[in-house]
């Protein structure tokens, strides 16, 4: 359907509509006021909650150590500029871990052959451009060097969380937060992947990692 | 033509089965899980109103707001198309899918491509689609319906889905939720990284970025969206709000409202397609508004369903749903919230019923995060049904006699005296362990009672009164 | 507030109590009285027209509706209502239907402002004076009762507290919890004999839970689910007591039973 005719429908049936306290007036942003606090512990005890590892050694050491106890050899990871830990992946090459390229081939057809290749990748590095200290959330977003997938198809995530970045809640950052509509894709992630849909009962892992490890800078 | 009561029907089928204890047990446990943490940074009420007003300010404004979205999604690089309705929904996305022929799609549960019946359509012309939500990919085996919102399969057991995995993707059995679990991630992964086309569902959009949001818990949004060339969003077409901050407040109220966490595992934002130096996201992002009923629902009575964000928190509260189970509704959505819903995006006279499946409890009310009054909406539902196609017709003539005699203090007082008199001719008992025509209803498991041999109007005359 | 002994009290007695359970209506007055109370009962009172308002039949729903707020709009003083959900209706629901005519929507808020439902006003009523519920008699609770809120007392009005608080006054009854305490039992007026399935279903989870916490008498404060939980209790052959608060109240005081 053309769009001007749909709008003018919506538009009919807006005129005709009895809804409470017509005409609605936006609520504008409105964010408590709240004494300064130190959000880091907060942050730690919300992600542990949700039973995400909290790490305070280098990004290395805990990289090397997740990577050793499966026995994994390849990993996906952003690029070096992206992650705040400098030389992490030339320290990570000297060990002899391989890092899965993720970018794109450019022809297309070629997208699912390279894309099927992550299936091996049991860890993935990325870093967080957010987090939150009420749910225990980072932010990663796409962008130059900056891959989707190298968070969510490996069984683990490895994400570098500078304590600077830590907000109160994903409000208090979205009210200040530059616009998303800039980068194709923003990711709030909050704890392992999990689902409820047998019987409530809790598994994690089920597409995302099962496993997510927050390394504080 | 009074039509069958259908609800009715299909609730006492359902109640003969073990589905809805399944249902029931696990609707109260949802609940239980649902609190707000009272150091939360996120006020609860507060939050819940504001949520609250950007709903109602978005509805009060949806044509701009859609506008708005459109051009931002046009900005960000990726196409809207408008569809009025399911047929026109389904070409649209088929002629994408159609591109390439038997295509590979993954899906991300939507609650609006089960309104179209999109996979049937899909699978009709040759696509493959694989549902990849847990729950939605558990139905899709066993040929179902999904009965909840949230949890698709609530109604059935471990063991139903481990004889289904037995049967279905030939695993030795077991009923053991983590090993499932393990089992669907290995045979979804393959599908992940090998679609051509990612379908997903659109919990909100928004109008000034052009992002659409997605929430879950598993994982599978993010790689519906990031993983095949193509990326078709579709959204109900209310499912809008004015800002990113907005949908902060939406998806936080959503994840506490729905499952009791502060927010869901992912939280997906997405803004067009993948952009120049990204290594890796789909080509090409389209997004499909969807009418299919929604502006008549606007232009009645019952607008402020349109506000409801998808918690599920109704049903799960809801004692009718928690008795019958989704299914019993014959309808996409259920419970409180289908129950207003459904007959509006239809033809009203498909489920003219549904809304006289509620006790009026209020306890939908109650819940509801962005406080939808659900109760008077399904009581405008009903008036329209009596004017339509009333499912309980035979009430007509009692209610005009109660109507007539109930404003008429002489009238109303013979007809308690005609009571009088057969409670006196009911003898020593007092109740009736059986009653005629529809009244059978009742004592089919309840005595009532005989009314009494005074009324208390009558004591009062003699005892208390001054004339 | 008028601190006078003596305030006049209309009585919209409900046309349940009134054609089913009169006596809950006398023990309703006495209460009223003992509590300072002039009783008055407005006679050409009906019913509040909610069973053809959830019906969808609000024509019906509005003649009978505004009929009654006519006759008590002639009274005075507070109208006492002994059912949480009458109450509501004509609180919450009435002025809305009412909203028409610019006339009779004043008149509907102006009514809608004197209505207390009757725990709601007892419980204020002892409050100020300071009366104790009953003269307390040294012996230890015999009966266990619980205390059923009903939906529209609960969540149309907010009220619970005030109802539970009036049976603890009340001497040899231990309240206590059953699971599921504020879920409803099933009644929903029409819906009872629309969905005679679900509605049974619904109740006997609620008399399932009844009868897992050995209760032995049951009150309330809205005469409709109590006729809805007793016909099924009558079923059962579970000999349970089923008592309005306003007779449990009054019984107690007089150790009547």
């Amino acid at each position: 359907m053309e769009r001007s005719r749909f709008l003018r429908t919506v538009e009919e049936a807006v005129g005709a509509a009895t809804l409470p306290g017509f005409p609605a007036l936006h609520p504008g942003p409105a964010l408590p006021e709240l004494a300064e606090v130190d959000l880091t512990p907060h942050f730690i005890e919300a992600f542990e909650l949700l039973d995400g590892i909290v790490h305070h050694q280098s990004p290395f050491e805990v990289i090397s150590k997740v990577m050793a106890e499966r026995g994994a050899e390849e990993f996906l990871a952003w690029d070096q500029e992206h992650l705040p830990s400098d030389g992490l992946l030339a320290d990570l090459a000297d060990v002899g871990y391989r890092r899965f390229s993720t970018s794109l081939p450019a022809d297309p057809e070629g997208r699912v052959p390279h894309q099927m290749g992550y299936m091996d990748a049991a860890v993935g590095v990325s870093a967080a451009v957010a987090a939150f200290a009420e749910s225990g959330s980072v932010v990663v977003t796409s962008g130059r060097g900056r891959s989707r997938l190298a968070s969510v198809i490996p069984a683990v995530h490895v994400v570098l969380v500078p304590t600077d970045l830590i907000f109160r809640s994903l409000s208090h950052w979205a009210a200040q937060a530059e616009s998303p509509g800039r980068l194709a894709n923003l990711m709030v992630i909050t704890g392992p992947s999990r689902t409820g849909d047998i019987e409530l009962a809790l598994t994690k892992g089920v597409h995302g990692p099962g496993e997510i490890h927050a390394v504080l800078l | 033509m009074s039509q069958p009561v259908t609800f009715r029907r299909r609730a006492v089928s359902e109640m003969g089965t073990p589905k809805p204890a399944a249902v029931g047990r696990a609707a109260r446990r949802f609940m239980g899980k649902r609190q707000w943490a009272v150091d939360d940074f996120t006020p609860m009420e507060e939050t819940r109103d504001r949520a609250r007003m950007i709903r109602l300010h978005t509805l009060a404004n949806l044509h701009r707001y859609l506008d708005q979205f459109a051009d931002s999604v046009e900005r960000n690089g990726g196409q809207v198309l408008w569809a009025a309705d399911a047929a026109e929904a389904n070409l649209l996305i088929a002629e994408v899918v159609g591109r390439k022929e038997g295509s590979l799609v993954i899906k991300s549960k939507s609650m609006v491509t089960e309104e179209l019946d999109l996979n049937a359509h899909l699978q009709g012309e040759g696509h493959t689609v694989v549902e990849t939500d847990l729950g939605e990919f558990i139905v899709q085996l066993a040929e179902d319906h999904p009965s909840h919102i949230i949890a698709p399969v609530m109604h059935l057991t471990r063991q139903d889905i481990g004889e289904l995995f037995h049967k279905r993707l030939g695993i030795p059995y077991t009923d053991d939720p983590e090993q499932l679990n393990a089992v669907a991630r290995r045979h979804l992964r393959r599908f992940f990284l090998s679609a051509d086309v990612g379908i997903s569902g659109v919990n909100t959009g928004i109008a000034e970025t052009g992002s659409i949001v997605t929430v879950t818990n598993e994982g599978n949004g993010w790689l519906t969206t990031a993983a095949p060339r193509t990326h078709i969003a579709v959204m109900g077409m209310e499912r809008l709000v004015p800002t990113f901050e907005d949908a902060a407040t939406i998806v936080e109220v959503l994840a506490r409202s729905a499952t009791g966490q502060r927010l869901s595992v992912y939280t997906n934002v997405v803004s067009g397609p993948r952009r120049p130096g990204d290594p890796d996201g789909p080509d090409e992002f389209l997004v499909v508004i969807v009418d299919n009923g929604r502006s008549r629902v606007l232009s009645t009575d019952a607008s402020e369903i349109l506000a409801c964000i998808r918690c599920g928190a109704c049903l799960n509260v809801c004692p009718v749903f928690r008795e019958v189970g989704g299914h019993a509704y014959g309808q996409v959505y259920s419970g409180p919230v289908g129950s207003v819903l459904a007959p509006g995006l239809a033809e009203f006279t498909e489920a003219a019923d549904l809304p006289f499946a509620s006790s009026l409890c209020g306890a939908c009310r109650e819940v509801c995060p962005v406080r939808i009054d659900i109760p008077k909406l399904l009581v405008h539902q009903r008036v329209r049904a009596t004017r339509e196609n009333d499912p309980f017709r035979w009430l007509g003539p009692g209610l005009a006699l109660y109507g007539q005699a109930a404003k008429r203090p002489r009238v109303w007082k013979s007809l308690l005296a005609a009571g009088r008199m057969v409670g006196r001719l009911k003898g020593r008992d007092e109740w009736f362990h059986r009653l005629p025509f529809h009244a059978k209803g009742w004592t089919q498991s309840r005595d009532f009672p005989a009314p009494a041999r005074e009324s208390f109007r009558q004591w009062w005359k003699e005892n208390r009164s001054g004339t | 507030m008028s601190q006078s002994m003596s305030e006049t009290v209309q009585l919209f007695v409900t046309c349940i109590i009134d054609a089913v359970f009169p006596q809950v209506g006398r023990d309703v007055v006495e209460e009223l009285e003992r509590n300072g109370a002039e009783v008055e009962f407005p006679a050409d009172q009906t019913c509040c027209g909610q069973p053809a308002y959830n019906a969808g039949h609000h024509t019906e729903s509005t003649e009978v509706l505004l009929h009654n707020l006519e006759v008590l709009d002639r009274t005075s003083g507070t109208i006492v209502i002994p059912s949480g959900s009458c109450a509501d209706f004509l609180i919450h629901h009435g002025p809305r239907l009412a909203s028409g005519d610019p006339e009779t929507a004043v008149m509907a808020e102006r009514v809608a402002a004197r209505i207390r439902e009757f725990t709601s006003y007892v419980t204020e009523q002892r409050e100020r004076a300071s009366v104790e519920g009953t003269e307390a008699h040294d012996q230890p609770p015999t009966r266990r009762a619980f205390y059923h809120p009903s939906c529209h007392a609960l969540r149309g009005l907010g009220l619970r507290r005030e109802g539970e608080s009036l049976l603890d006054s009340v001497t040899g009854v231990e309240r206590v919890e059953i699971e599921g305490a504020e879920e409803c039992c099933g009644f929903g007026g029409l819906f009872a004999v629309e969905m005679p399935e679900v509605s049974t279903g619904i109740m006997n989870t609620k008399l399932d839970r009844l009868e897992e916490a050995g209760v032995e008498m049951l009150v309330g404060a809205d005469a409709a689910c109590l006729i809805h939980l007793e016909g099924g209790l009558r079923r059962r052959e579970n000999p349970m007591q089923v008592v309005h608060i306003a007779s449990a109240i009054t019984a107690g005081r007089e150790d009547r039973r």
